[in-house]
């Protein structure tokens, strides 16, 4: 082989090794600089507060989502609700009744093995309002 | 020029070694004390792309209850529902690796595949694929009805109470010695036990009932009361 070709092949090889370097670098500070950013994004995420205007009733469960699967023997139920209405949260299992005095409502509720078919109603105190209802199916499956 | 050559080969051979040693640096830290902040954020990355696995799987996890329509080898047809829409299901159990677990006494216990009937109630867990599910776990349950309505009528001769609920389908409850009846104290909100005879019509009623095998849990049904909370319609005008 001529001493060209070899020193043209050592050159090719040490320039893609440089080229290669630069690349990984760079690849990872721009990686740096979007986790910075994404940081910045979900830490400056507002909150906004729901209004109670007293002219709508307000009746939501944030958790536990319907048809979850969980392997734990109890789940905490939460929601927000209008103040000074009537809860009666029923399974096979459990009953509990909570008046709500805040605009949120939590409590912890037992699991049987297997579906709990859970029946959530609501009674706002002023009758003007309709009841609300919702039925959620969470299921406790052991591991 | 040979000079030149044999500079050049060690200045390549030089910036591998450096290039072969950052990416060994990388993958297994030497300890933790010697560990850079690139070893640091590495190893998180690691650990949220297994995480990520991690909940992924669950979240191919899905659960699928219903009333089984047939039984053919190892793959059952169920009918149940996906939201409000009556859906047939396929429930595949691999009898070598699931167990099945009657759950309707309260307690765990392990039958056989040959156990099931058509009409029983079963709920299965396990990554579903167009309306077939490879069960991980299979479980046989009462059919529980959990609902609340107005009372419209009461037989006191053969200890039945019919509901009308808010989706206007009417149950007819049968009270057992068995259910456990109770009501809610309208001072103190607190559920204390009660009796047949205090109940009347226009109470709202809170049931737990089992539907019987193989019914629709709409229209006019009977289910077997197991339990039930009445708020009294004095709280409602109070």
């Amino acid at each position: 082989m001529k001493k060209e070709t070899i020193i043209a092949i050592i050159l090719g090889i040490t320039f893609g090794i440089i080229f290669s370097l630069i690349m990984v670098s760079r690849t990872k500070s721009q990686s740096a600089s979007i986790g910075n950013k994404k940081n910045v994004n979900e830490t400056s995420q507002i909150v906004t507060p729901i209004p109670q205007t007293g002219t709508n009733f307000t009746f939501d469960v944030t958790s536990p989502s319907n048809n979850i699967i969980v392997n734990k023997k109890s789940i905490s139920i939460t929601g927000k609700i209008s103040s000074n209405a009537l809860i009666l949260i029923q399974s096979p299992i459990k009953d509990t009744i909570l008046q709500s005095t805040k605009n949120t409502f939590s409590t912890e509720f037992p699991l049987a093995l297997g579906e709990n078919v859970i029946h959530i109603v609501v009674y706002p105190k002023d009758s003007q309002f309709k009841l609300q209802e919702k039925e959620l199916r969470v299921y406790y499956i052991e591991e | 020029m040979k000079k030149l050559i044999l500079v050049i080969f060690c200045l390549s051979l030089a910036l591998c070694s450096y290039f072969f040693n950052v990416k060994a640096q990388d993958v297994i830290p030497s300890s933790s004390e010697s560990a850079t902040p690139d070893d640091i954020n590495s190893r998180k990355l690691i650990e949220k792309v297994a995480n990520k696995v991690a909940e992924e799987r669950k979240k191919d996890q899905k659960a699928v209850s219903g009333v089984i329509k047939s039984i053919k080898d190892n793959l059952i047809t169920v009918s149940g529902y996906e939201g409000l829409e009556s859906t047939t299901f396929q429930i595949n159990v691999d009898t070598s690796f699931n167990q099945i677990f009657a759950v309707s006494t309260g307690e765990k216990k392990e039958i056989k595949m040959s156990d099931l009937k058509p009409n029983n109630y079963i709920i299965a867990t396990g990554p579903l694929l167009d309306k077939a599910i490879l069960a991980n776990s299979v479980y046989v349950d009462d059919r529980f009805v959990v609902k609340s309505g107005t009372i419209i009528e009461i037989n006191k001769t053969n200890y039945s109470v019919v509901v009308m609920t808010t989706d206007k389908s009417e149950y007819t409850i049968d009270i057992e010695s068995t259910t456990k009846q109770y009501l809610m104290n309208i001072k103190t909100l607190e559920i204390e036990k009660t009796g047949f005879s205090k109940i009347k019509e226009g109470d709202t009623i809170h049931f737990v009932g089992v539907l019987s095998e193989g019914k629709k849990p709409t229209g006019k049904v009977n289910i077997t009361g197991k339990k039930y909370v009445v708020i009294p319609q004095e709280y409602f005008i109070k």
